[in-house]
């Protein structure tokens, strides 16, 4: 048996074993139920006040933009839910030493560390499911016309990409603290820390565009943003909000509220650039448990010498 | 380099503590040097703070060492030592079977399932195999600890102060276990407080203090001279005076006690010498140093000083 499976079987018995996991399972779904039945609800609302001709065209863009919102929604929670979860994926076996005592043992640590973040990878995906049978359950039960399941699937790769991010985030912030406590506030202060600087960034950077080209649209936003918006912008996990709107096609004109940020698939590279540099840096992080002198420490040393 | 009946070799081992904000290095260990043979159970005995647990974090490599090594005839230390750590931590919420098997399964131990079964079975602890060990007593937790750093069949075991907060039951039970592991041929390093337990099992003892290894006690060690005590009905001037000549390490205040440092071969004469000038014996013996008096020996005089 490889010592990844190993790894992972272990840390699958333990997600088993813990009560929250049931806990937070159930309060993803009840999350996700309320979030459906609002998403639902502003959609059949749209359809009864809107004054033009209903088609099916604007019946499919009204649920679209229903389902965008939804995602929105659902992501916005999942990224501080899954920052928090995954920050203590690793404090809890480090404030009990156990941490220590396995890395006595000849252990690779990107094998373990490896395992709590596809283990975490799987708890996302369980959520996402739960989210869209939540969505499922709900817009089934109001009798609205759905979606087609590859636009379902779409939706749901932003989200499932936000999510990771954060988790990877979150894995990396577990590997700082040896404190429950401490990784818990830390994770939520850079949740808000990022929220905070993505709104800045990307208001002040169209504020920018938009002085120099008073003409920019959603489309050519990009084209005019200074260049150090753009770095501040896209590093920013919370950019590929911005990515559910335009893998539906959704999104408008309105370069404030919809700025047409990046193409889908780019995006989609973007997201799973982040989670990997994540991951790298988590991984960096992880390597200052390293029992003997790790490769840092080594070459630290020979820099000095 | 370890000679074959040579497990377990430390070499100059040096570790430095600095606080990078005032440049202030403590020196925990100084050129740290020893040496373990097979089925050897050697204690390491010293005050807080003179380095113990240092030394043992250096071993299992738990922190990087600054200069030395630790050798094992040529095999890799994280293969083929076993640790029990002051504190033994566990997955808390899963089975020891389960706590066990993760470990044999990272050591590849063929049929690990078997080996955790067998080693459960001769730790007394079959009965509880599926009970969570969160429940498990501190003897327990103990007997655990010791059967997982057994599993993978090191050649020498490191523990970490086994026998705190033990009832004197479960002391006479983990001593019980020790020597049946010393029979097995697993070289033991037992840093503990416990003199008297040093007594019952060790075989030589380390004295550590400041970080540096003071003396090396054999108990077991051909030496060329015994501590030899005699004691007298009566107090007798002329008994001192016959002993002038020899080696007395010490002399009761009321002179009817006499220990005298002497080859074992000339035993037979003090008792004649001192009989011969009128000397009533009434007990007589080779006098066994315990640890106790050795670390009076060692560590009391610098501290009444």
């Amino acid at each position: 048996m490889s010592e990844l499976t190993t790894h992972l079987r272990k840390d699958v018995r333990l997600l088993m074993t813990d009560p929250m996991f049931v806990i937070l399972l159930i309060a993803l779904a009840g999350i996700a139920f309320i979030v459906a039945l609002m998403s639902c609800g502003g959609y059949v609302n749209s359809m009864t006040y809107g004054g033009d001709v209903v088609t099916q065209a604007s019946l499919e863009l009204k649920q679209k933009e229903a389902l965008s919102n939804y995602w929105g929604s659902i992501a916005g929670i999942f990224m501080i839910i899954f920052t928090v979860i995954a920050a203590l994926a690793m404090t809890g076996e480090k404030e009990s030493g156990m941490l220590r005592y396995v890395l006595t043992y000849r252990t690779s640590k990107l094998r373990f560390y490896a395992s709590k973040l596809l283990v975490l990878m799987s708890v996302v995906i369980m959520a996402m499911l739960i989210a869209l049978v939540c969505y499922l359950v709900v817009f089934s039960f109001m009798d609205v016309p759905m979606l087609d399941l590859g636009t379902l699937a779409a939706s749901m790769v932003f989200p499932f990409l936000i999510a990771m991010v954060f988790a990877a985030i979150g894995l990396t912030l577990s590997t700082l603290s040896d404190k429950k406590a401490g990784a818990v506030v830390a994770s939520v202060a850079v949740f808000f820390i990022l929220s905070l600087l993505s709104q800045m960034s990307i208001g002040l950077g169209i504020g920018a565009a938009y002085e120099i080209n008073p003409a920019v649209t959603a489309q050519n936003v990009t084209e005019f943003i200074p260049l150090e918006y753009k770095l501040l912008i896209y590093s920013n996990p919370l950019v590929l909000g911005y990515g559910t709107t335009l893998m539906l096609n959704i999104s408008g004109y309105d370069h404030y509220t919809n700025p047409h940020l990046f193409d889908p698939g780019w995006g989609a590279a973007l997201g799973l650039a982040m989670a990997l540099a994540w991951f790298g840096i988590g991984l960096l992080a992880f390597s200052r448990e390293r029992m003997d002198k790790g490769w840092l420490t080594r070459l630290r040393e020979k820099m000095r010498k | 380099m370890t000679t074959v009946t040579e497990v377990l070799v430390g070499r100059d081992l040096s570790k430095a503590y600095g606080n990078r904000f005032t440049a202030r290095t403590v020196q925990a260990l100084d050129g740290v040097s020893f040496e373990l043979r097979e089925g050897e159970i050697c204690g390491l005995v010293g005050p807080n703070g003179a380095g113990k647990s240092t030394l043992i974090k250096l071993i299992m490599g738990i922190e990087p060492k600054d200069g030395g090594e630790v050798s094992m005839n040529g095999l890799d230390p994280r293969m083929a030592l076993g640790y029990v750590p002051e504190r033994p931590t566990f997955f808390e919420d899963l089975s020891p079977f389960h706590n066990m098997l993760y470990i044999a399964r990272l050591n590849n131990i063929p049929e690990p399932e078997e080996a955790c079964l067998r080693e459960l079975k001769e730790f007394g602890l079959d009965g509880w195999k599926d009970e969570p060990v969160v429940n498990f007593s501190k003897g327990m937790k103990q007997r655990l600890a010791i059967a997982r750093s057994v599993l993978h069949g090191p050649k020498a075991l490191i523990m970490d102060e086994p026998f705190s907060g033990l009832d004197p039951g479960m002391m006479l039970e983990l001593r019980g276990i020790m020597r049946s592991l010393k029979n097995r041929g697993i070289a033991m390093l037992l840093s503990s407080h416990e003199l008297n337990e040093i007594d019952q099992l060790c075989d030589s003892i380390l004295f550590i203090k400041s970080g540096r290894i003071i003396k090396k006690e054999e108990f077991n060690a051909i030496v060329p001279t015994v501590n030899f005590r005699i004691m007298l009905a009566t107090a007798d001037g002329a008994v001192p005076a016959a002993l002038a000549g020899r080696k007395v390490l010490s002399q009761s205040p009321d002179g009817l006690s006499f220990l005298v440092e002497t080859p074992k071969e000339e035993v037979p004469d003090i008792v004649a010498e001192v009989v011969g000038v009128g000397g009533r014996i009434v007990a007589c013996g080779i006098a066994q140093r315990k640890a106790e008096d050795l670390y009076a020996e060692v560590f009391l005089p610098e501290a009444r000083a």
